[in-house]
């Protein structure tokens, strides 16, 4: 939209406003709504079936991680998860296990939160088995951090391993409120703090 | 009388409408056209007035306007030193830049006006007196129509997840309605963190807008070099439930569950976690800026990288480590900061730190993007240390990168971006040399093809050349080489060998690939079509080959056929450069005892 076009607009809008305003008198001067500027228009794409191969994440920690899940999870029965961690570095990998709702999972009592693996040869560490107590439905979740010392200091990699109990779903939260606009446009609003 | 009165109420009212609309319009509307509405105001003014006939009756009150004004903030915490953590008790008051700013009737829902907040988060806005309303901060970038444009918005991946990608909720800021009242009135809205001492116990309000400031940063940075830059639209998607679960592999449901493994970008989304006492990024300005990084490679340039997984200090297949390299040098460039930090873990006190422009980690060479990340670090910042005593901006950074790189013939790598960079930049020939020699890279007669490159990562096998010229008709032998590779990701260097082919005249061509020495022989009557879950699938040799010219790939053989491909492409004419690899090498299933080392004989007639 160039600038004569846009003036001229404007005029005409004023025009329209004005007459509106003497005919009936009213106290309503001011329009509610200005020309909105429109952003540019791109074309957005869509998502592919399978996760892409060619978008290799952010700069990691040289760790893997990788687990497999022993077993049905069942509310109240101990349940093992397989965890097998690995590094090039051989060096020493220091592994901690944690449960951030306490209503979702427990460890057993003699489960170590935290254990130091130690290279056994040929880049292989010894294999971790790891027992959680479901405590309730839904997907729950076992957080496994593991942290290495490299030649650039000591660095991190984590993985949240989901376990899925019962068919039910767990509803993902919202941080704010879902709420639309003026268009029905979907929108999450969070608070402000005001002064 | 009665028809006096509504006659001087019509007059006053249009008088002030004239100068109201003038007021309010202000923002938008050059000096000009300001002239010309109060001039129309007055005109109109005076005809209903009858020429100012009537005799003088008590005035009405006027529509009175008002001015809102204030700014807009969100909290930002930095990290703990050494990367240890964020910081909470350092929490910084940042303001958001060039958001879109509403104020809206509270009633009605209506938007009465809208604006970008400045560069210091300032607003202001000029509204009828005595109006139920509301501020309301959009978390997007909008700007078109001016010499440069931009789109970025940021959105929950999680939310309404039967909708399309790109109309998932929008994150807004929403403070509490007020009365505009009938004097001017400050109002400065804050996006908090949501931290309430030991956790988020309230929303987390400021992710949003720090995730879009910290892409606000680095934009700023491009358009210094192009002040004519249009970036194309991007979406940010930031959730709570955005963690490190990998999920099934479907990607519209790890999306829409928040299993997203990593940040990570693709089609122009960047995708981001946020998920509490795991991992979060949105303080994490440094890896938002690498996955912008990829967003920039995307629709500014070209990258070839085959992605998969990687760590840091690795040797990678090269296109790999050009493009992981280059996006965490702009995180530094981006935020004129090298100590990247990404944090982690039980309340988000744990991480881990790259100073991007002194670490070395793993081998240096053209192979490693920590090499990279530093080289290119280097190449821009004007801190001397070392071999770096030089500086040549950003500018010629960007200029490589969105000419010559995005057509080269070669495969994007640091040699594709260094020969081009010297010569664009003929003046500094010698300093980009002795960077890249700092990292045991030849620089010396460098072409994008490498061919002068010494480096073989200790004197490895099958590092070396870079490419090998092909002759048409001559069987030749080619090795893929597994040999830094742990974990079947079949991207470490070795695994793609590169070719250069060139076709004059233009003719279609046979590529016969064949494993010279089998480490297994299928079964009698093996097709490896026949059935998916076959475990015999995974244990034969499986050469493949790409064809690609200018970056574009133009044929393939991928076929399964074990220890040998073979594949005619249509006609070809030109330059092409190719991949040969030993697919196993990136099959998860293939069997441990596979041969690190698989040669072919190929033939191309």
């Amino acid at each position: 939209m160039n600038r004569l076009f846009f003036s001229r607009i404007l005029l005409l809008g004023f025009f329209g406003m004005t007459l509106s305003a003497c005919q009936s008198g009213s106290d309503n001067a001011v329009a509610e709504k200005t020309a909105v500027a429109t952003a540019a228009v791109h074309s957005r794409p869509e998502m592919p079936a399978e996760r892409p191969k060619t978008s290799p994440g952010k700069p990691s920690a040289p760790i893997t991680i990788d687990y497999e899940i022993m077993g049905k999870p069942v509310i109240g029965i101990p349940l093992s998860i397989n965890v097998k961690i690995s590094s090039g570095l051989d060096q020493p990998i220091r592994v901690n296990y944690r449960i951030n709702d306490s209503t979702s999972l427990m460890f057993t009592n003699a489960q170590s939160r935290t254990v130091s693996l130690l290279p056994a040869g040929d880049e292989a560490y010894p294999a971790e088995q790891v027992t959680v107590i479901p405590q309730r439905e839904g997907r729950l979740f076992l957080n496994v951090s593991a942290e290495i010392e490299t030649d650039v200091g000591m660095m991190a990699k984590v993985m949240a391993i989901p376990i899925q109990v019962g068919r039910r779903r767990s509803t993902p939260q919202v941080s704010g409120e879902l709420t639309t606009g003026e268009e029905g446009e979907a929108l999450i609003s969070l608070p402000a703090k005001e002064e | 009388m009665l028809a006096q009165e509504r006659n001087w109420r019509s007059c006053d009212t249009m008088e002030i409408f004239a100068l109201g609309a003038a007021k309010k319009y202000g923002r938008r509307i050059p000096v000009g056209i300001r002239l010309q509405f109060l001039l129309l105001g007055g005109i109109l003014a005076l005809s209903a007035c009858g020429g100012g006939s009537s005799p003088p009756t008590p005035p009405t009150p006027p529509q009175a306007i008002v001015t809102i004004s204030g700014k807009v903030q969100y909290e930002f915490v930095p990290p703990n030193a050494n990367c240890n953590g964020l910081n909470y008790i350092g929490t910084l008051i940042r303001p958001i830049r060039q958001a879109t700013v509403q104020i809206i009737n509270s009633a009605s829902g209506a938007v009465i006006d809208e604006m970008p907040s400045n560069d210091a988060g300032d607003y202001s806005f000029s509204i009828n007196a005595n109006l139920s309303v509301f501020l309301r901060v959009r978390a997007e970038l909008k700007r078109s129509g001016a010499t440069s444009s931009w789109d970025v918005e940021v959105r929950d991946n999680t939310a309404n997840t039967n909708s399309p990608i790109r109309t998932r909720p929008l994150f807004v800021l929403d403070g509490a309605a007020f009365n505009s009242g009938t004097v001017n009135m400050t109002r400065n809205l804050t996006a908090t963190t949501g931290w309430t001492g030991a956790s988020y116990k309230e929303a987390r309000a400021a992710a949003p807008f720090s995730v879009l400031d910290t892409i606000y940063n680095v934009m700023k940075v491009v358009i210094a070099a192009d002040p004519q830059v249009n970036f194309p639209a991007l979406d940010a998607y930031w959730s709570v439930n955005n963690s490190s679960a990998t999920g099934t592999g479907v990607f519209s449901d790890d999306v829409a569950n928040g299993d997203l493994g990593t940040s990570f970008y693709f089609g122009n989304g960047l995708y981001l976690l946020g998920k509490e006492n795991d991992d979060t990024e949105e303080f994490d300005d440094h890896v938002v800026v690498h996955e912008w990084g990829h967003y920039f490679e995307d629709n500014f340039s070209r990258s070839d990288s085959v992605g998969g997984a990687h760590a840091l200090g690795q040797s990678l297949e090269m296109r790999l480590a050009f493009g992981e390299g280059f996006a965490t040098a702009l995180s530094g460039i981006g935020l004129d900061d090298p100590a990247y930090c990404d944090t982690s873990g039980a309340g988000q006190n744990n991480g881990f730190s790259i100073d991007i422009e002194n670490d070395r980690f793993g081998v240096d060479g053209w192979y490693n993007e920590v090499s990279v990340l530093n080289l290119i670090y280097d190449l821009w910042d004007d801190s001397n240390d070392g071999a770096d005593t030089g500086s040549i901006g950003f500018g010629p950074i960007y200029d490589v990168m969105t000419s010559t790189q995005a057509v080269t013939s070669a495969f994007t790598s640091i040699f594709s971006f260094a020969t081009e960079l010297k010569v664009q930049n003929p003046a500094q020939a010698a300093f980009i040399d002795v960077i890249l020699g700092d990292h045991d890279i030849v620089g010396a007669g460098i072409d994008i093809y490498g061919s002068t490159e010494t480096n073989a990562r200790g004197g490895s096998d099958d590092v070396l050349p870079i490419y090998t010229n092909v002759p048409l008709g001559t069987q030749f032998n080619i090795c893929s080489n597994s040999q830094f590779d742990n974990g079947r990701d079949g991207n470490k260097l070795s695994e793609y060998r590169y070719l250069i082919l060139d076709v004059n005249p233009a003719m279609p061509l046979t590529f016969t690939l064949d494993n010279v020495n089998p480490p297994s022989q299928p079964s009698p009557g093996f097709d490896c079509t026949a059935d998916p879950v076959d475990p015999e699938n995974h244990e034969h040799s499986d050469p493949d080959i790409g064809i690609y010219q200018d970056g574009v790939l133009v044929w393939e053989g991928l076929s399964c056929e074990p220890n040998t491909e073979v594949t005619t492409s249509p006609e070809l004419s030109g330059r092409y450069v190719l991949e040969v690899v030993e697919f196993r090498y990136l099959d998860e299933d293939s069997p441990a005892g596979f041969p690190e080392q698989t040669c072919f004989d190929i033939t191309i007639q």
